[in-house]
């Protein structure tokens, strides 16, 4: 533990041990991606998000549909060709 | 229905205006169709975001028997050179910033693309761990296997929009471009990088057998494979030490030494020793290279040693 200060100054205990193997902005991504997953399920505790989406204008709602493609598409793990993760339970 | 239709059309055309400038632009020269954008520029502006995502599709349309694997030491080393010398054209398929998975990824690579004849890997110790899970190869061999990855993969949209910055706007990203000083950017190589590298090096039992498998199948395949270890200067050298990587650095030795001919250039000695002959510690300037390629090609070694069944008991 007294090794901590020290190793959050070294390039490679960062990158493994906090970015978990990820960039900088990959893994604020993904903190934000958690974040607004957390967000949407606390607001559907009292929202029906659904129906309020379905209330908004033509503009709105095709805005969403296309950050939430484009997300999908750029940030997809495409790539990878490891299993999914239960697959070995 | 007809109303549907009309509306998905209608949402699908930024998605395929998208997918004719990436046609157009085609910043990897993957498609390899008519280019808004010269090869020049996007040299400058998409190449090193990915090398790999470059080089690969251009070996797969042009392959080559003859072969070069590594990283950026690798990567100086001018292929014209060793045809001036040979007369065989060698496909340099280095990297900048190369890893020993995507050294491993690249041959298996080419070997399915060319019946390969002649290989040489430049390895060094840095690079000889199983710590380092770097892989640029992978995106490419998913782009190779479903095509369609080109148009929403993430590198390609980044070197797409520097191309076109960079064309109309005259636009330089820069990338890997040292704006440091030479002293301060060579002790920041000897320092944290070094210590990036060494800290938590991890003697590679996963990368050294798979490179026994490439050892393995060039000899059953009739394919001359050798490594180059390339020269670093005598201060990186001493490195080693200061993270008690003795044994280790030893045993990298012997190990490659036991796989195939090894041309040995890191160990103490005149051209290691002279800074002038570095660009910084892990680098040599490019009349070091000409005098490896001129050594290893004629077989008349000055300053390079041959490891082969390397006794580690001798030091290093």
């Amino acid at each position: 533990m007294t090794a901590l200060p020290r190793q959050l100054h070294q390039v490679a205990f960062v990158k493994g041990a906090i970015l978990l193997g990820q960039d900088k902005q990959d893994f604020a991504l993904a903190l934000l991606g958690i974040a607004i997953l957390l967000g949407v399920h606390i607001l559907q505790s009292n929202v029906h998000l659904g129906e309020v989406f379905a209330r908004q204008r033509i503009g709105l709602r095709w805005g969403v549909y296309y950050a939430a493609l484009i997300l999908i598409l750029f940030f997809g793990a495409f790539n990878q060709s490891q299993q999914f993760i239960y697959f070995q339970f | 229905m007809t109303h549907l239709i009309k509306r998905l059309l209608l949402f699908s055309v930024p998605f395929l205006l998208y997918a004719l400038c990436i046609y157009l632009i085609d910043p990897f020269n993957f498609l390899g169709g008519p280019s808004i954008i010269s090869t020049e520029i996007k040299k400058r502006t998409a190449y090193p975001l990915n090398y790999c995502l470059w080089k690969m599709p251009e070996f797969a349309r042009n392959p080559s028997p003859h072969l070069l694997l590594g990283d950026s030491r690798m990567d100086a080393l001018k292929s014209e050179r060793v045809k001036e010398l040979t007369g065989t054209d060698f496909f340099n398929l280095a990297y900048g910033g190369g890893t020993l998975r995507e050294i491993v990824q690249s041959f298996w690579f080419a070997s399915r693309h060319a019946n390969l004849n002649r290989v040489y890997i430049g390895l060094n110790f840095n690079l000889y761990t199983d710590y380092e899970q770097l892989d640029r190869t992978a995106e490419v061999l998913a782009i190779e296997r479903a095509p369609a990855l080109y148009f929403i993969n993430r590198t390609v949209l980044k070197g797409a929009a520097f191309s076109v910055a960079g064309k109309w706007l005259n636009y330089d990203p820069r990338i890997g471009a040292v704006e440091e000083d030479r002293e301060t950017f060579w002790k920041s190589q000897l320092g944290p990088l070094t210590e990036a590298f060494y800290i938590r090096y991890v003697y590679p039992r996963k990368y050294y057998g798979e490179l026994e498998k490439i050892s393995l199948y060039s000899r059953q395949h009739g394919v001359d494979l050798s490594f180059i270890i390339f020269p670093t200067h005598v201060e990186l050298q001493n490195r080693v030490r200061d993270f008690g990587l003795e044994q280790q650095y030893a045993s990298f030795k012997q190990d490659l030494g036991s796989l195939a001919p090894t041309y040995d250039y890191d160990y103490p000695n005149e051209m290691t020793a002279n800074k002038d002959n570095f660009s910084d510690p892990y680098h040599c300037r490019h009349e070091c290279t000409d005098e490896i390629i001129q050594e290893v090609w004629s077989g008349h070694l000055k300053y390079g040693r041959l490891l082969s069944g390397y006794d580690h008991r001798a030091g290093f």
